[in-house]
């Protein structure tokens, strides 16, 4: 046996015994622990606080009703303001220190390019984080990461045929708008995707950005400008802060006439607030692609939540991605429940998997299978009026 | 001028010998009596039959009509091309199969006594033992178009990729010795004496086998009835492989085996499949097809395996395919994606895991065209001159025709099996250079990797993609060759990366780490363990009641088996190939690859 082998063989002993621990971590005979990291600072913090109301409503309305299997939800949530850098530290935290079994509804890209390697390298379950992009969708799937909802080349691609098939734009009129790092690359993919269906050349696509966390979007709009006269539509891969900034400077300079779209991770609401708040007008028009149904439908899965909602968040309005944070719970639920007494991470991926085509009653069945972890693809279309409102808009 | 003749003085089977061993590119139209206008033609391509058209039929009923043909008039017009040769391999192997029929159908009527053909279109019996061991006596060579390359050597492995670091080439070994070829002349036409269409391809393997007697009678009803207990016991189930283990090839095969075993040692130790543990025996045939066959018989019929899995290679594969099929013995999961394995329909006995070259290559055309914008007019193809390099070639090619380029203004460049020579492929590629932007390698990683590094010495700038050649050893060569080597090299996989994430893959790993401590997590070993779980998945199916038709009907009956490697896994009656699937990788910087996005 040379060093190199035993180091490996240290290292395999070492790795079985994190997964036999990790099968009663975060598990004990009255509770099961979950994590959470996402922004509860920053310029994204409306976000993060939006998807844990949601998960902590379901949890609260699954406790209220005796919890699964006879023990009660709890959610630890920690801040990693959508920087990376700390994301690791509050990973660390939840699953070393806190000892969760393991974490739901974690928010971003950036953060889940961190986050991701560390729950695969422990064994842990990364369930359900509010990120389309492809480092969550390897294929084949990462053993312990499931997700919700569809990606953002969903998205893009979704809104990209909207505005080429429907609003009978060319494919050489839509602009791009991204975040420059993995989320936006990731939702400009989905755009190049779709361009080379409709035989246009990705490099040609214009793709102007901003920094995360920032909302410093003058050179995107200059970029914009430059080329306004051959432009009709810009798809937006971009948080709340920025994505408003970007709507109303260009509206201000007179380009009203421009579709503006975004995917679901802007935060809806939040940006919905921003723009009503500049003034009637600003809101207008403006599209939002979405991975849940409108929380406000008279849908059976939207009412359960209303009313878990108003009987746990008193006071909380109905939003998107507290919709999504829900409806990732109930999915986790689900499986904790199919899991039986025997609550480990092995058999909660098992019984994940055996999820097929449950009708929660959101306008599409969801699914899981070794090979598929992510549990919708589908897409909807909303478009907001001059006080922000949300209506439903037809894609196709 | 234009050969014309009869059959019933030259019988089918004999003009395709003759095309075969002269290797004439000629089209021959086929008159029956009474008919004013011909009937069928056949388009050789340098001595292969690469489309066949018969009364209304093609292909192999084609084949099976002319083989059969007692009287009639046949016409060769040398040098005509064929409409589309991307069906090469399945007809090689087709005139192969309905010669043995044949043969097989002649001897039936005189069931103690073999068949032999004669110039006058006859049959006469011979004696068996003139069939089994000719290596004294007279025996044709055998034809090109049924038989593998006599010299087929060890070396530069194809149809998968493994995590095995380069090897070196090795001098050729020489040809096994051939055996005299009668020939006749006959007004103008060379007709052989042949030892019986189908006994030729026999007779040439047989006589490396000391024992001839032990062949049983490819008609016999015996094996058959034999079947059912053959390498299952009460308490065991052998199963034979047939791989390199020596030569430049070991590595593969080597790996192969590892995989095979650890994913068998895994099944005992949860307690093996309905009471019964398996065993593997593995035996050597150096990646040389001439002594597959051997291998093969000792296996089969010497260890009385039940299956055979996991064997390596596409030429070893020509032999060790149709030996199967006349033991009805299963044939499951080879190393290889070449076409012979995966006919249309399926051959009852051969099972593949993997997806076919010519689905991998036609993923590449796709990518290329698709994502990386290249006109399909501008697509090159670099193909190894064999079996291996033909499966793959020919899927490019009808992936670029869907794109409208006519199959024959496709640039096809190729290179000699078992040598990194490509400079005469190079010069043809620098002399078209403005004209193409991507070039799809059907190679194995040494001429893959020599081909890349001298286009980009030239300055060249195309886009590559190899189909699932050995990633590390591509990965290697052009890591060291310097900077700027691994640019646009795109390798197309028919398994995922084996250090992923996926439940499949962390068992897999759990598995090597368990029963082969130190075995590399490769993709040949990946791809053994894969094979592994599906032949477990239906021996367990078949039940204790355990046979070779039970294990196919059963494995027909995987419909959609999800094991986490990304895909479902399907066999049916008109599906015998499990996964459809082709990653896309991408070599970095550094010599490890990312996966890539084909579509």
């Amino acid at each position: 046996m040379t060093a190199r082998d035993a180091v490996r063989g240290a290292l395999a002993a070492a790795a079985l015994a994190v997964a036999g621990a990790a099968a009663a971590q975060g598990v004990a005979g009255d509770e099961i622990v979950l994590g959470m990291v996402a922004p509860f600072s920053g310029a994204a913090k409306e976000m993060g606080q939006a998807v844990r109301t949601g998960v902590e409503v379901a949890f609260a309305a699954q406790n209220a009703a005796g919890g699964v299997g006879g023990r009660r939800l709890r959610l630890i949530a920690m801040d990693d303001g959508y920087e990376p850098a700390r994301t690791s530290a509050a990973m660390k935290e939840l699953v070393e220190g806190k000892k969760v079994f393991g974490v739901i509804g974690n928010v971003g890209t950036p953060t889940a390019a961190v986050a991701v390697p560390y729950a695969n390298e422990k064994g842990v379950l990364f369930f359900g984080a509010v990120s389309g992009a492809p480092l969550l969708r390897n294929d084949p799937p990462d053993r312990y990461v499931f997700n919700y909802r569809a990606s953002y080349g969903e998205e893009t691609a979704a809104i990209v045929r909207y505005l080429v098939e429907v609003r009978r734009i060319a494919p050489s009129e839509i602009a791009v708008f991204a975040q420059e790092d993995a989320f936006g690359d990731a939702g400009f993919e989905g755009v190049a995707r779709v361009m080379r269906h409709y035989r246009r050349d990705p490099a040609k696509v214009l793709r102007v950005g901003y920094k995360r966390n920032t909302a410093d979007v003058e050179e995107a709009v200059q970029g914009i400008l430059r080329h306004a006269r051959g432009l009709k539509a810009v798809v937006m891969v971009a948080t709340y802060k920025p994505a408003a900034r970007f709507v109303e400077k260009l509206k201000d300079a007179g380009h009203g006439r421009l579709v503006f779209s975004n995917v679901s991770f802007v935060g809806s609401n939040e940006l919905a607030e921003e723009l009503t708040q500049l003034g009637p007008g600003y809101a207008d028009g403006v599209v939002v692609t979405q991975v849940v149904p409108n929380p406000l439908a008279k849908a059976s899965a939207t009412l359960r939540y209303q009313k878990e909602l108003k009987a746990n968040a008193p006071g909380e309005k109905p939003g998107f991605l507290s919709l999504e944070g829900w409806v990732a719970a109930r999915l986790l639920i689900e499986g904790l429940q199919r899991a039986g007494k025997n609550v480990n991470t092995e058999a909660v991926v098992e019984a994940l998997e055996g999820i097929k085509a449950l009708d929660l009653g959101l306008g599409v069945p969801l699914t899981f299978a070794p090979s598929e972890h992510q549990a919708s693809h589908k897409i909807w279309g909303t478009v907001m009026d001059g006080k922000g409102e949300f209506r439903s808009l037809e894609l196709e | 001028m234009a050969l014309t003749g009869s059959f019933k003085e030259t019988p089918f089977a004999d003009l395709l010998q003759l095309y075969s061993i002269s290797k004439q590119t000629v089209a021959v139209s086929v008159t029956l009596p009474g008919s004013v206008r011909p009937d069928g033609v056949f388009y050789f391509d340098r001595g292969d039959l690469v489309a066949a058209f018969m009364s209304g039929t093609e292909g192999r009923e084609a084949v099976r009509r002319a083989l059969r043909l007692g009287d009639g008039k046949f016409r060769v017009d040398p040098g005509a091309n064929p409409p589309d040769v991307s069906g090469r391999d399945a007809l090689r192997h087709v005139v192969l199969e309905e010669v043995v029929k044949v043969d097989e159908e002649r001897r039936a009527g005189k069931p103690a006594m073999g068949a032999t053909a004669t110039t006058n279109g006859s049959w006469e019996a011979v004696p068996p033992a003139v069939r089994a061991a000719p290596a004294g006596g007279p025996s044709p060579a055998p034809a090109r178009s049924a038989a593998p390359a006599p010299g087929s050597r060890p070396g530069g492995g194809d149809g998968g990729g493994t995590g095995g670091g380069p090897r070196p080439a090795v001098p050729p070994s020489p040809p096994p010795p051939k055996s005299r070829v009668g020939l006749l002349l006959v007004a103008g036409l060379v007709v052989l004496a042949a030892v019986g269409g189908g006994g030729l391809w026999f007779a040439s393997q047989h006589r490396t086998q000391p024992a001839p007697e032990a062949t049983p009678a490819p008609a016999s009803p015996a094996p058959a009835a034999a079947a059912p207990a053959r390498g299952v016991t009460d308490s065991e189930i052998v199963l034979g492989m047939v791989a390199s283990l020596s030569g430049s090839n070991k590595e593969r095969g080597r790996a192969m085996r590892a995989g095979w075993e650890a994913a068998l040692a895994a099944a005992n130790a949860a307690g093996g499949v309905n009471g019964r543990k398996l065993r593997l025996v593995a035996y050597d045939d150096g990646y040389d097809p001439s002594r597959t066959l051997a291998a093969m018989k000792e296996v089969v019929e010497g260890q009385h395996a039940f299956a055979v899995v996991g064997n390596v290679g596409t030429a070893t594969a020509a032999v060790a395919v149709p030996y199967c099929a006349q033991q009805k013995v299963v044939f499951f999961g080879a190393l290889s994606g070449a076409d012979l394995l995966r006919k249309t329909p399926p051959d009852r006995y051969v099972f593949n895991v993997r997806a076919g070259l010519a689905t991998e290559a036609a993923a590449a055309v796709r990518y290329l065209v698709e994502v990386r914008r290249i006109p399909a007019k501008r697509v090159a193809v670099l193909a190894q001159d064999d079996d291996f390099g033909a499966s793959g070639s020919g899927g490019a090619v009808r992936q670029l025709q869907t794109y409208g380029v006519a199959p024959g203004d496709v640039l096809r460049l190729s290179y000699a099996r078992n040598t990194a020579d490509v400079r005469e492929a190079l010069a043809r590629l620098r002399e078209r250079a403005g004209e193409v932007d991507g070039v799809v390698m059907v190679a194995t990683y040494k001429p893959a990797a020599t081909f890349v590094r001298k286009a980009r010495d030239a300055r060249l700038k195309q886009v590559f993609t190899a189909v699932s050649a050995d990633s590390s050893g591509l990965a290697e060569e052009l890591v060291q060759a310097g900077q700027g080597y691994t640019e646009d090299v795109i390798l197309t996989q028919v398994v995922p990366v084996p250090t992923a994430g996926a439940s499949a893959l962390l068992r897999f790993r759990k598995t090597l780490e368990q029963y082969a401590p130190g075995e590399k997590f490769g993709s040949t070993q990946l791809e053994a363990w894969l094979g592994a779980q599906l032949l477990l998945e239906g021996l367990a199916r078949a039940g204790r009641d355990l046979d070779t038709e039970r294990l196919v009907a059963a494995l027909e009956g995987i419909q959609g088996l999800d094991i986490g490697i990304g895909t479902p896994l399907t066999f049916g009656p008109q599906r015998h190939q499990a996964s459809e699937k082709v990653w896309g990788w991408a070599l970095k910087p550094d010599g490890s690859w990312r996966q890539l996005d084909l579509e």
